[in-house]
């Protein structure tokens, strides 16, 4: 089926964001009680006992420090795939003759995407959470069990992008430089407008993750949750699937 | 009254300036085996991409099973019964034949293990080698298997021997005979393996620059397609529905008659000509006969359906 | 069985099949009350489509060569038994018109004609 077509697609680059995010995380969470002493390392645990609280603001601000973009990484690496992408190599030719709608194949698709990635946003965060709750003895780290979920929702426009940039250029490696030509010139060209004129336009939906990184820093008042950001993600992580779907039922291969 | 497997009318399809496929009006009964052949850029291709939803046409309709191709809730219908191999037989690279199987079972009910196993064994396809690492001919292979051992009512085959050696396409008539043709299933298929197309096929259906030159029933062309050979000055030709080709190069003319050569041939003589043959004429050479460049080539379709032919002399 | 088929000789392939079958049987290669493999059989063996072996067996039967058993199964008939001679003669003359014309058409003598006949009879061998 066209789900196990899909994942079995995206399997090795899935596993390797996977690992890769995961042993970033877990040694960003080890790095604080490590140290060289007589040319062999050692581990140390007393910091996490003694100081928690700090401990756990530096453990995750590393983690974000790295772990913001896997959202980002995730949709354009996973989301390249899809069923756009098979109109130049041909095999579109088979998946477009068997009995399913043109949505349902879209759509699909992006059902695993979306699956896996919340799995490379979840399984790095939530293992290190684990680990350094075990260190620390302590369990209360509420931005770390909901941070996968705005790493998500931030990632999710860019996996709908990419869904139609793949569906526009009819390739996957047409989709992937599409896709990251989109977002770079959409970054510069804010900076050029932020930076002289002085203005701070609040993002297009990357609030959440904004939110989440500035609150966690030391000495910054806290910062109200950007949910007209927030609506707007939800907003184009439909959108762009959908005129995906739109412009797919109308091409001819 | 049985409703066609396929049938089309007037259909048309333009890409930009250029049509591809004009006119074209096909009535393919259930049951039916077709050879649809043409050079290659003919259209063959996109007609039959038309039939499967993969194009939409700009003029007239298409129907298969009854159903409207464009239409996708009737088109998903019209997939679920017919088998299609496509031209360029690209399936994913990183998937073995066992798995690509597996993958395409799942969508069709009426799939059969025994007719894919006893198809892949004779066809000797590796089953568990990648896809990208088969030879071309290989990779045929599989798309044939996919689609023959789906249960379809209907298959329609883009040039699915194209690339095969004569074993593998004495393997693939063999299956096709044994499995779909003695089942009552239709066949619509394009090649240029001509001698094979006359084998098992007992309609055959000529394109030209998106045209159908010629439709007939293949014992038709045997029992009945003549050619003949004349010599004479300036022999007029009669607007004769029968006449199929026309060609000349200089001394001598050469006649494609669909019926009644003898009267033909005295007609012929009645202008002053001497008939040097008048012989049955074979798939191969009708089609080089109709198609050739050089042929002042009488469109419209005769045998079978006549149709208004232009005369000249 | 032993047949093979001309696809592009003129002649259609259901009657090329009629007369291989009606030689087989005439030169006792068939005998009676054998059986003929099943039309989809011979036609997967001989890759053409089955519409043609159904057609020539169809024939084969109206012209009394063979018959088929209800539950299937085609065999060859024992000796015309239920022709008349007239009837005999009449699907012969054809046959007989044919060679009487073509031997004309190539300036063959009588004689000569009439001894081709009577060496493809010979060769048949057998049946007085």
């Amino acid at each position: 089926m066209y789900a196990w077509k899909c994942w079995r697609e995206s399997r090795a680059r899935f596993i390797f964001l996977l690992i890769m995010f995961t042993v970033t995380a877990l040694l960003f969470t080890l790095q604080q009680g490590l140290e060289v002493r007589d040319g062999w390392w050692y581990f140390d645990r007393s910091e996490y006992i003694r100081n928690p609280g700090p401990t756990a603001h530096v453990v995750f601000s590393m983690i974000l420090s790295v772990l913001w973009c896997s959202g980002f990484l995730s949709a354009v690496f996973l989301g390249a795939t899809a069923s756009g992408s098979e109109i130049e190599p041909g095999t579109i030719e088979y998946l477009w003759t068997r009995p399913r709608t043109r949505a349902s194949v879209t759509w699909t698709h992006w059902s695993v995407c979306a699956a896996e990635m919340v799995a490379v946003a979840v399984v790095p965060i939530y293992l290190a959470a684990v680990l350094l709750a075990t260190l620390t003895k302590h369990w209360d780290f509420p931005f770390l069990f909901f941070a996968p979920w705005m790493i998500v929702i931030v990632g999710l426009p860019v996996l709908g992008l990419t869904t139609l940039m793949t569906a526009l250029r009819r390739s996957t490696s047409g989709g992937l430089i599409y896709t990251s030509g989109v977002v770079i010139v959409y970054a510069i060209l804010r900076q050029i407008i932020i930076v002289p004129l002085h203005l701070n336009p609040p993002t297009l939906f990357a609030g959440p993750l904004v939110w989440l990184v500035n609150n966690n820093q030391f000495g910054v008042p806290p910062i109200a949750f950007p949910w007209g950001s927030l609506w707007r993600a939800v907003f184009l992580a439909a959108a762009f699937p959908l005129a995906a779907q739109y412009l797919l039922k109308r091409t001819e291969v | 009254m049985s409703e066609a497997a396929i049938l089309t009318e007037g259909l048309g399809k333009s890409f930009g300036a250029l049509a591809a496929v004009s006119e074209l009006n096909l009535k393919i009964q259930p049951g039916a085996v077709y050879g649809f052949l043409g050079r290659n850029g003919a259209g063959k291709t996109t007609t039959m991409r038309m039939l499967l939803g993969l194009v939409r046409p700009t003029k007239g309709s298409a129907r298969v099973l009854g159903l409207d191709p464009t239409r996708e809730t009737e088109l998903i219908r019209i997939l679920e019964r017919v088998g299609f191999v496509p031209q360029r037989k690209q399936l994913y690279g990183w998937a073995t034949p066992a798995e690509l199987v597996r993958m395409n079972k799942a969508y069709f009910p009426r799939w059969s293990d025994d007719a894919a196993a006893r198809l892949a064994q004779r066809l000797e396809i590796p089953m568990n080698t990648a896809f990208k690492k088969l030879s071309i001919g290989n990779q045929s292979k599989v798309a044939l298997l996919l689609a023959l051992a789906q249960g379809a009512e209907v298959l329609i085959l883009d040039e699915p021997t194209a690339g095969l050696d004569p074993m593998m396409v004495d393997e693939i008539l063999r299956t096709l005979i044994e499995d779909h043709i003695s089942q009552g299933r239709t066949i619509f298929v394009s090649s240029h393996h001509l001698g094979e197309v006359e084998q098992i096929c007992d309609w055959v259906g000529i394109l030209e620059g998106g045209r159908l030159l010629l439709e007939s029933r293949l014992e038709e062309i045997r029992q009945e397609f003549r050619l003949v050979i004349a010599s004479g000055e300036g022999l007029p030709v009669s607007t004769s529905t029968d006449l199929v080709s026309a060609t000349t190069d200089g001394r001598f003319q050469r006649y494609v008659v669909a019926r009644e050569a003898e009267r033909f041939a005295a007609e012929l003589r009645t202008h002053g000509a001497t008939i040097l043959e008048i012989s049955p004429v074979g798939l191969r050479e009708l089609f080089l006969h109709l198609v050739r460049k050089e042929d002042a080539c009488t469109p419209g379709n005769v045998g079978a359906k006549a149709a208004p032919v232009s005369s000249f002399s | 069985m032993l047949l093979h088929l001309n696809p592009s000789s003129g002649v259609p392939v259901y009657l090329q099949l009629e007369a291989q079958v009606k030689q087989a049987v005439a030169a006792g290669a068939l005998r009676t009350g054998e059986a003929l493999p099943s039309t989809r059989k011979l036609a997967a063996e001989l890759r053409i489509n089955p519409n043609t072996v159904a057609r020539a067996y169809q024939d084969l039967e109206r012209d009394g060569v063979t018959r088929s058993v209800p539950g299937g199964g085609t065999y060859v008939a024992d000796g015309l038994p239920g022709l008349l001679k007239s009837e005999k003669v009449k699907r012969l003359r054809p046959h007989a018109r044919q060679l009487a014309v073509e031997g004309r058409q190539l300036r063959m003598t009588r004689e000569e004609t009439l001894k081709l006949l009577e060496e493809e009879l010979d060769k048949l061998g057998g049946q007085a």
